[in-house]
């Protein structure tokens, strides 16, 4: 068997968890609703708020901070990215690799310095 | 019909479906579920052409941090906003014929391409490959991607942030 | 044991570029243009991916093409949200055809 059948062969039981895991959520919820009774109401359609009286939207507006956050993660994962490749050859790669996922590191940290600093951190 | 084939079918069927099913469909959450499942469709067709690295980057930036800031900015914008989404009857049919043409001549121009096959081996180490060429000849654009990266981080925090607003609060 | 041929990939990242187009071009709110184009940058991924494997030099380059690309289109959507956020604060709106102000 070729090295390329032994690598394809490998991901074969990744396609079936993957297949497996979308049927899953969707096999469940078809059942349920084949297995459970349907007589709708009006209080059951209202939004569960532990008890209170619902008022106003479930989808309300976000908050600005929020997208903050999620601006961060974007950035740092991409930079998790860089660092994948660098760490499996850091090996044949040697220091000036390493010099230069220093100034790559450094130049994130001046951008969260720069956020930490504008008070992007600080949830109030 | 090789396993290889089939797995390629079913794949590029998984992207184009829920490619067009996020054209068709109205609610803008379904959207988001119909381009994640092209995505990782996509990240399948990349472990396919041997790029095990692509692939798994593939899931993390796009299906992971991509779909997490769109699903942000439908969150932060989408408020109570259901007018009708489509545009005037005349663009959308001056634009799918003009796409028509488009892709029927990029189909001509595919169907000529002639490229003999030469044997690589790709996928052997392909984290450990990326990363030699990445520090070997693409040492520039690597920097110059953290340039990028830090500028946008920069820029997006300067656009989005509310100074007006927030001042009087704190 | 034959290979999914080079054409295979090139139609399937023509099929995406041309749902991408088609959604960039005709959709009103701005969040699913951008998504349209995330999907048209993901098509020609596809392409740079294939040709560094069935090209005519296979090597590593289009793979680093593709990496560089996914970089760049991750900070582009970021500064677009942020963008479109600024605009819907001012206008109150994500409606493509009311971010006119540049007209008059």
């Amino acid at each position: 068997m070729s090295s390329l059948n032994w690598y394809q062969n490998n991901y074969v039981i990744v396609l079936v968890f993957l297949i497996l895991g979308i049927l899953l959520p969707i096999v469940a919820l078809f059942l349920g609703k084949l297995l459970r009774p349907h007589k709708p109401i009006h209080a059951k359609y209202t939004t569960y708020e532990s008890g209170n009286e619902p008022f106003g939207d479930a989808r309300v507006q976000f908050n600005v901070r929020y997208y903050m956050f999620a601006l961060m993660f974007v950035i740092f994962s991409v930079e998790t990215i860089f660092l994948y490749p660098w760490a499996v050859a850091y090996k044949k790669l040697g220091v000036f690799a390493l010099v230069e996922m220093l100034v790559f590191v450094v130049m994130l940290v001046i951008g969260l310095v720069y956020a930490w600093k504008k008070k992007v951190l600080r949830w109030t | 019909m090789s396993g290889e084939y089939i797995v390629f079918l079913f794949l590029s069927l998984v992207a184009v479906s829920s490619g067009t099913l996020m054209l068709i469909s109205k609610k803008v959450m379904h959207m988001m579920v119909a381009l994640i499942f092209t995505f990782i469709s996509i990240s399948g067709i990349y472990i396919l052409l041997s790029a095990e690295f692509i692939a798994a980057v593939q899931v993390m930036v796009y299906s992971g941090a991509v779909a997490i800031i769109m699903i942000f900015g439908i969150m932060l914008t989408n408020h109570h906003d259901s007018s009708r989404n489509k545009a005037p009857l005349i663009r959308r049919l001056l634009v799918g014929i003009s796409i028509i043409l488009f892709s029927i001549s990029m189909y001509v121009g595919i169907s000529h391409l002639k490229i003999s096959l030469a044997e690589v081996a790709l996928h052997e180490n392909n984290t450990e490959k990326i990363g030699i060429a990445l520090f070997s000849d693409y040492v520039i654009p690597f920097e110059i991607a953290s340039l990028v990266l830090l500028v946008a981080l920069v820029g997006a925090i300067v656009i989005a942030k509310n100074d007006n607003v927030e001042g009087g609060n704190q | 044991m034959e290979n999914v041929p080079l054409q295979a990939y090139l139609l399937l990242a023509l099929a995406l570029f041309c749902i991408g187009m088609y959604g960039a071009l005709t959709k009103k709110n701005s969040v699913i243009v951008l998504i349209s184009i995330e999907l048209m940058l993901n098509a020609a991924n596809i392409n740079l991916v294939a040709f560094s494997k069935y090209g005519v030099l296979p090597s590593i380059n289009g793979q680093i093409f593709a990496l560089f690309s996914i970089v760049i289109a991750a900070a582009q959507s970021a500064v677009g949200i942020a963008i479109l956020i600024a605009a819907y604060r001012n206008k109150n709106t994500v409606n493509m055809n009311l971010f006119n102000k540049l007209k008059n």
